[in-house]
């Protein structure tokens, strides 16, 4: 008789109790997926119902089998028709009174006129939409074929580099040094293993690293796939052949001139080649960087980081020289990760937006199965596989607490994702569709723009720059190690500081300083004897500044109290005791003021520029326009010099990025920006003409060495009379300490008399979500309103008008606090309301400038988002850039994007 | 002319003094010991000064049952909200990387990290922590399924986040009772409701020794509040931390029936319509009455009490409102120390 009961097929099979015990199972196995709990088990484990009833071999097992019985994608969903499913159930089902739902206020229900006109507006907002999901559909497709393309054009320049070194000789000779890992019984055994089983080896690292990384916050899919990946990887370094080898190999060779004159005469496949490198080394830093951050690889090869290994090159057999084949190790996987991500690709327009990711990794999944399908599965000595053995061996190299996955080297998913050759397809998934794969691309030009593009990457930097981006990735694995030094560092210059505060002296004053309140509430309160002991106090504070204690003068106090009757005593204890109370509460918060001072507002903390939109830990940016202005109409023709200055705040800006964009605004509606002229470029002091704007993009910016733009725009008569012309400047760049940096710097000038008092553009930058518009069912039914979400708290909201700021900090429905800007709008006086901020910049009564920053976005608590309100006028076109369909409320992005 | 008889002078006055320094000792022991009155102001903000507001007392004496004294909270072993601090609690809740820092005209620095599911800003000078969701909470009470949590269950997931995430000890926690909200139409924010339509669950701490709740201006924003979804996953977390909160040794005259009484009229209006009114935007004439039912003792955190933290009544009600068809929730706030009349 089977111990276990057969697993239902399909919930409809399922009754309450077996649908419980499903779900409690589920939450037993997977708690940190379902909420706060702690990490979920193991994969490996078997997993068995409470009641003893249905069992499954491991806990993948049981994930398979609930997400099919569900029909979900995830554990989260599949907990979710769980529940449904239970709630379902006859039992469940019992009658229940359902009162008739609340009436709303009649304030928020449209009158019928009202509601007509919003029905109609309704039905058209609905075929406009339909009509946008079209063409969003229809550019999604194309753009997809686009990449395909690119990858086809791509694959066919391998295959033509592929024939061409069949044709000249695919084969070098490599011969590496690197140094040996100490002796370590366990590691040894570790290789041994490795070498006898390579199969079975890699799934036993694996089921060893699911359970370290199930520490961190990740779903199983992306467990079970990094689990593979490092298995891979520890296996490839415990036979001699770590990622990190592979990359200085690779860079050897793509670096020498003669060989690949030699191998590769035609100037385009060298490059071609190059590139594949660049590519190639990106895939094994991933891999190398995600086993590396659960195990200590130097005690299994002997090799800490790139300049351990040394590798020479030959294009003749030698002794003690390794044959590598060029085809076969470099362009054929590159060929065949190509095929893989133009198959896939190919499939991600059916693919929802929540799907792809998953998708993505089932690839990836598959890919690296495959991979491990390939070793030897059957053992290749005559020794037995000992599975205990490589646990062991494994528990030697595991890092005690694994790295926190730094947030600067993408996600560890962006890390698979690049690790398994998918890197380019999610790069542009991520560019394309917005979703946060957490990818990080050094190669993202061959994401964007195709082959030549991609090419020019790699010809720019060259070979040896390869070999430096990829020593500095990896270095960058260490970067919670430097922020603890810098934190130890930061930690003893706080206690520094704190030794050069004259603590003694502070104390004196506190006591001095004491005094004069509580002489004055005793003058105040007519207690003379408080005053008294005021006076006295003050005498005392004086006084322990020649060197009387402060223990002393609690003693003094003692024995006056002491030397009093009983009577008076009650009088006088009361101040005393009041002033003794107090005084360990004025005295801390006095240290608590003066020692704030020392540390909380640190030097260079950032500040609000009227110039900055986008700030940034890690980029300074400024813009500013010479001559500032204002200008009147009778200055045109008008030429104006703007200088860009850019500074690394941190470490050096690598892989930067220049966005320029230019606003006119003026009576007659938007106006084109004139054309940039005597544009020079270049670090500071040596500034050159460059011609074009933007200028050519340095490849690092230093922190040493601002680099400044300048380039002067005339505005002429005809285009520019009552005009406000808004220039932002945005830079994008990976800074030592975080990827994707981005700051930006607007300058803006004023000429005549434009109409900045009237709302105008948008009050954040990027692309982002209405979720709701003037008359919108949410909470918008009786203003003009709209609310700008899928908003980063932080992002820095500008005025759309010049005015006179309010700033209200409130509890109420505008929480925390939000700033009217009021002006006069073409005669009627208006307000600009801005809700929901986490700081401000401005302050009640402040004159603001169109394009001023007002502050930093926020949440009131139900979701970051931006209120943007107008009081007095109806916001509409043209006070706003577009026009907006009325009366919605949607989260999902059915209302619209701005801009 | 007779000799002065300074002898019989010195006794006389000893004995006045005596008999002097008697009465003053029993007369002073005669006194009734009244306690001082409590002289610190208070800092509501109160939209409507200058003006009376229609306030009605519906509460009967028989219901007023308070203490005749009470202490103040002082914020004792203060504890400095420092960058360590600070960047222990981000690193508790998943955050490595550095800030922004903004530069708030009023409030000083604010830090701000932003992650994918979460963000956490914090407020060094006013020792404001937020931790909350960066998705809508629309859209997360639509995805949470009702795992029938109870409440103790949020209890021990609030106390396992405000141990282990925010680092603050549990034998220091008061725990001040649920809060219930759903998602209503109509409203900017959340709307209260009862415990069975709830949909987001509000548990409400505080560090203070004293019975009665710590409530910010905002009367239903405890000292320390956290939200959960029906399925554990949290919304927000706000608090005001860095202290702990002690009271005083002397105790105070709390206003008597009388005093409360002719005093309600003078009490400030900080919610209508469970907050989700803009009170500045309201005129006073366009609130037509408040009848005040029921009233609670609270200590008030007013972020500017310079470590003195006083008690009030949280006057709770309902107000005529023009532009609402049916009575809206109003809440006031009346310093509860004699004296008092109008922050």
């Amino acid at each position: 008789m089977a111990k276990y009961l057969p697993l239902p097929k399909s919930l409809a099979e399922c009754d309450r109790r077996t649908v419980q015990s499903f779900i409690d199972i589920v939450a037993n196995s997977f708690p940190s997926d379902l909420s706060l709990g702690e990490a979920n088990k193991p994969i490996n484990e078997p997993a068995i119902t409470f009641d003893g009833k249905y069992h499954w071999a491991t806990n993948k097992d049981l994930l398979i089998y609930i997400t099919d019985i569900t029909n979900t994608g995830s554990i989260r969903d599949a907990d979710r028709v769980l529940y449904q499913t239970l709630t379902k159930a006859p039992e469940y089902t019992t009658p229940t009174f359902t009162g008739a739902p609340e009436p709303e206020a009649k304030a928020n229900i449209p009158g019928a006129a009202t509601r007509e006109e919003q029905e109609k507006l309704r039905a058209e907002r609905e075929a406009k939409l339909k009509e946008t999901q079209v063409e969003s559909k229809q550019a999604v497709e194309a753009s997809i074929k686009k990449q395909q393309e690119i990858y086809l054009q791509q694959k066919a320049a391998a295959e033509k580099l592929k024939t061409e070194l069949e044709k000249n000789g695919s084969k070098v000779y490599v011969k590496i040094e690197k140094p040996e890992p100490g002796e370590n019984a366990q590691v040894d055994s570790l290789k041994e293993q490795s070498e006898i089983n390579p199969q079975n080896f890699v799934n036993d690292t694996a089921k060893h690293s699911q359970a370290k990384i199930s520490t961190e916050k990740l779903s199983v899919d992306e467990i079970g796939v990094a689990s593979k990946q490092i298995g891979l990887t520890i296996n490839e370094t415990a036979t001699g052949n770590s990622p990190l080898i592979q990359i200085a190999v690779i860079n050897k060779i793509a670096s020498d001139p003669a060989l690949l004159k030699k191998l590769i005469p035609n100037a385009v496949d060298q490059q071609q080649f190059k590139d594949i490198v660049s590519i190639l080394t990106d895939q094994k830093t991933s891999q190398y960087e995600l086993a590396k951050a659960f195990y200590d690889l130097s005690k299994v090869d002997g090799v800490s980081n790139m300049k351990d290994i040394k590798v020479e090159i030959s294009s003749v057999p030698q002794s003690g020289f390794k044959e590598f084949d060029l085809n076969q190790q470099i362009v054929t996987p590159h060929i065949e990760s190509l095929d893989q991500s133009i198959n896939l690709a190919g499939t991600i327009k059916d693919f929802s937006v929540d799907e792809i990711k998953s998708q993505l990794l089932l690839a990836v999944g598959k890919d690296l199965s495959s991979q491990v399908a390939k070793l030897p599965a059957e053992s290749l000595a005559a020794r037995a596989y000992n599975s205990e053995l490589v646990q062991l061996g494994l528990s030697s190299i595991g890092l005690v607490k694994a790295a926190p996955w730094v947030a600067a080297e993408g996600s560890l998913f962006g890390r698979i994702a690049v690790g398994s050759g998918y890197g380019p397809l999610a790069g542009f998934v991520q560019t394309k569709t917005g979703i946060n794969l957490g990818v990080k691309l050094a190669a993202k030009t061959t994401v964007e723009t195709g082959v030549k593009a991609g090419a020019s990457t790699a010809a720019k930097t060259g070979a040896k720059a390869l070999v430096s981006k990829a020593t500095a990735a990896l270095g960058s694995t260490f970067a919670p190690i430097v922020g603890t030094i810098i934190g130890w560092v930061s930690g003893e210059l706080l206690v520094k500081i704190a030794e050069k505060i004259p603590w003694k002296k502070l104390k004196e004053y506190s006591i001095a300083i004491l005094a004069l309140p509580v002489v004055l509430s005793g003058l105040i309160f007519r207690i003379p004897l408080m005053t008294m002991g005021g006076l006295g106090l003050g005498a005392v504070g004086l006084g322990a500044a020649s060197g009387i204690t402060l223990n002393n003068f609690f003693r003094r106090i003692g024995d006056i109290l002491a030397a009093l009757g009983t009577a008076l005593l009650i009088r006088i204890a009361t101040p005393v005791v009041v002033i003794l109370l107090i005084l360990p509460v004025i005295v801390a918060l006095i240290l608590f003021i003066i020692n704030s001072g020392a540390y909380i507002v640190p030097q260079g903390s950032l500040s609000f520029n009227a110039g900055q939109t986008v700030i940034s830990p890690y980029i300074d940016v400024q813009k500013v326009a010479s001559p500032p202005g204002p200008f009147q109409n009778s200055n045109l023709p008008l030429t104006v010099q703007y200088q860009i200055t850019i500074k690394a705040k941190k470490g050096p800006l690598t892989s930067i990025n220049f966005l320029p964009t230019c606003s006119v605004t003026k009576k007659s509606g938007s106006g084109v920006c004139p054309p940039e002229t005597n544009v020079k470029a270049g670090p500071e002091g040596s500034l050159k003409d460059v011609g074009s704007f933007p200028p050519p993009i340095p490849t690092t910016i230093t922190p040493d060495t601002s680099y400044i733009i300048t380039y002067t725009q005339t505005y002429d008569p005809g285009n520019f009379q009552d005009s406000f012309v808004t220039d932002t400047f945005t830079v994008k760049a990976d800074s030592t300490e975080k990827r994707g940096a981005e700051a930006a710097a607007s300058a803006g000038i004023k000429i005549g008399n434009p109409p900045d008092t009237c709302p105008s553009g948008w009050p954040v930058g990027g692309r982002r979500m209405i979720t709701q518009t003037p008359g919108g069912s949410y909470s918008h039914q009786n203003i003009e309103a709209m609310d700008i979400g899928t908003l980063p708290i932080g992002t820095p909201v500008h005025s759309t008008t010049s005015g006179t700021a309010t700033v209200v900090y409130t509890s109420g429905p505008y929480r925390p606090v939000y700033v009217d800007i009021s002006s006069l709008c073409n005669g009627k006086q208006i307000r600009v309301r801005y809700a929901h901020f986490s700081a401000v910049a401005v302050k009640t009564g402040q004159q603001v400038v169109m394009g001023q920053l007002l502050g930093a976005s926020g949440t009131e608590g139900s979701g970051p988002h931006l209120h943007y309100e107008f009081i007095g006028i109806r916001m509409d076109v043209p006070y706003i850039p577009k026009s907006i369909p009325r009366g919605c409320s949607n989260d999902t992005g059915l209302c619209g994007y701005i801009p | 002319m007779q000799k002065i008889n300074f002898r019989l002078i010195i006794l006389g006055l000893v004995i006045v003094s005596i008999l002097s320094i008697i009465f003053i000792f029993f007369n002073a022991q005669k006194t009734p010991s009244n306690p001082e009155k409590f002289q610190q102001s208070l800092n509501i903000p109160n939209y409507f000064q200058g003006t009376t507001l229609p306030i009605k007392n519906d509460i009967k004496s028989s219901e007023f049952n308070y203490p005749t004294t009470l202490p103040y909270l002082q914020q004792n072993n203060l504890t400095i909200f420092n960058d360590t601090t600070i960047t222990n609690i981000a690193s508790n809740l998943g955050f490595t990387d550095q800030p922004q820092i903004f530069d708030d005209a009023q409030k000083g620095r604010v830090l701000i990290w932003s992650g994918d599911k979460y963000s956490l800003t914090v407020t060094p000078k006013d020792n404001i922590i937020q931790f909350s969701s960066n998705s809508t909470a629309r859209i997360l009470v639509q995805n949470a399924i009702d795992k029938q949590l109870s409440d103790s269950d949020f209890t021990t997931l609030a106390e396992i986040f405000l141990t282990n995430k925010i680092n603050l000890n549990k034998s220091d926690l008061k725990f001040a009772g649920f809060t219930y909200y759903k998602i209503q139409n109509g409203v900017e924010y959340l709307a209260k409701t009862d415990k069975d339509s709830s949909q987001i669950i509000q548990l409400n701490y505080s560090e203070s020794p004293s019975k009665y709740p710590v409530l910010t201006t905002n009367p239903e924003q405890s000292q320390i509040s956290i939200q959960f979804l029906k399925d554990g996953s949290m919304l927000t977390f706000t608090a005001n931390l860095g202290y702990q909160l002690d009271e005083s040794a002397n105790q105070y005259p709390i206003k008597n029936w009388s005093q409360f009484s002719s005093e309600i009229k003078n009490s400030v209006l900080v919610s209508l319509n469970d907050n989700n009114v803009n009170l500045p935007d309201l005129k006073a004439s366009d609130v037509q009455s408040i009848d005040i039912n029921k009233a609670s003792l609270v200590y008030l955190l007013d972020f500017s009490n310079q470590g003195v933290i006083q008690p009030v009544f949280l006057l709770e009600g309902q107000a005529v409102v023009v532009g609402f068809s049916s009575p809206v929730n109003a809440s006031l706030y009346l310093p509860a120390f004699e004296g008092f009349n109008q922050p």
